[in-house]
């Protein structure tokens, strides 16, 4: 009885063999690729980092660039500390995306992808919530030296700082959130 | 053209099957397989230029399918042009027999969850327990572990 189990199971799985086969002969037969879709594969730029990490250092190349030229009336601690301040966080976000290496993730072996987005996952966030503290002490200092420096109204200034901020979090906390869940995504496919 | 795109060409047009059988297996319709073929080009051209042969090319390209078939947002539009695949047939609609017997095949295959799937995937396609285990990132004993595993739930899918 038991023999005859065995031997029906092992029935089947040349069963599932043998329907592989006939995939892989009807996928022969097949064209599958052609000039456009090779054209338009190899038109991808390979990078390093992904559109995200070029979105966050393109705004801290734009500020060091944009704080002096129209914002030289503030005081030179502030837009110096700005200067750094944005320098850092471009160096820090190509690191924390280079390190990971995205160019060369899918090739690596599925338990490698899960631990290199965890450690993505893990840097993204340290990074995150390490710089928060410091944007909303830069979001108050510039408040206070836009009141202090020009002429209109201080309730005006502070209004539009404060709208800045806001609009400036909530697109931060969308690309924060979009990159934990991509990583999450995928951490959780492979560890199911 | 340049060599490397012309040595690049050549891979996937040999390599073609193994990658639309993978997109095939992890995907719920024929739309999904155009997306996730294209995107598996797009990373295997990607690191194409990192790829040094150190790994059997057959080794790569599994693992470069399966990872995008893992790890590919099916909630999230595709970027680019879409461009649909070269296919006479489609493995999802046509009424063949052969067609229908492979259809029973995925019917089965996608029912496991997505490391089950790949790792039977390896196995149908005759690689052996250490190159499945390169792939998967797992040791060779846990390989078998998990084959005795999946090919019970496979078995007892046909009774179901």
């Amino acid at each position: 009885m038991e023999n005859e189990n065995t031997i029906t199971e092992q029935q089947e799985l040349e069963t599932l063999r043998s329907q592989m086969d006939l995939l892989r002969k009807k996928l022969e037969q097949e064209t599958i690729v052609n000039e456009k879709l090779m054209r338009e594969t190899m038109k991808s730029r390979v990078s390093t980092i992904n559109r995200q990490g070029w979105i966050s250092i393109g705004v801290a190349i734009f500020m060091i660039l944009w704080m002096p030229l129209y914002f030289y009336t503030l005081s030179t601690p502030f837009i110096i500390t700005t200067i750094v301040f944005m320098l850092v966080d471009a160096i820090l976000t190509y690191i924390v995306h280079k390190q990971v290496n995205e160019r060369q993730l899918m090739s690596e072996d599925m338990r490698t992808v899960a631990n290199k987005m965890k450690t993505l996952k893990k840097r993204y966030h340290i990074s995150t919530w390490t710089e928060l503290p410091l944007v909303i002490a830069w979001c108050v200092w510039f408040c206070i030296e836009i009141i202090h420096r020009t002429d209109a109204p201080w309730q005006l200034m502070a209004g539009a700082v404060a709208f800045g901020a806001i609009i400036g979090f909530f697109i931060a906390w969308k690309m924060y959130r979009k990159v934990i869940d991509n990583c999450d995504a995928i951490i959780q496919q492979i560890e199911e | 053209m340049k060599q490397t795109e012309q040595e690049f060409e050549q891979i996937v047009k040999r390599h073609k099957s193994t990658i639309y059988t993978v997109c095939y297996m992890f995907s719920k319709d024929e739309d999904e397989v155009n997306d996730l073929f294209q995107e598996v080009l797009i990373n295997l051209w990607k690191g194409f230029g990192d790829f040094r042969g150190d790994s059997a090319i057959n080794s790569w390209i599994w693992k470069v399918a399966l990872n995008t078939c893992i790890s590919f947002d099916r909630k999230k539009k595709r970027q680019g042009e879409k461009i649909p695949l070269e296919m006479a047939g489609n493995l999802f609609t046509d009424e063949d027999d052969d067609s229908q017997q492979i259809r029973m095949l995925y019917d089965r295959i996608n029912q496991l969850n997505l490391v089950d799937r790949a790792i039977v995937l390896l196995w149908l396609e005759n690689l052996s327990y250490d190159e499945i285990a390169a792939i998967v990132g797992i040791s060779v004993k846990n390989v078998s572990v998990k084959l005795v595993r999946i090919k019970q739930q496979l078995i007892k899918m046909s009774h179901a």
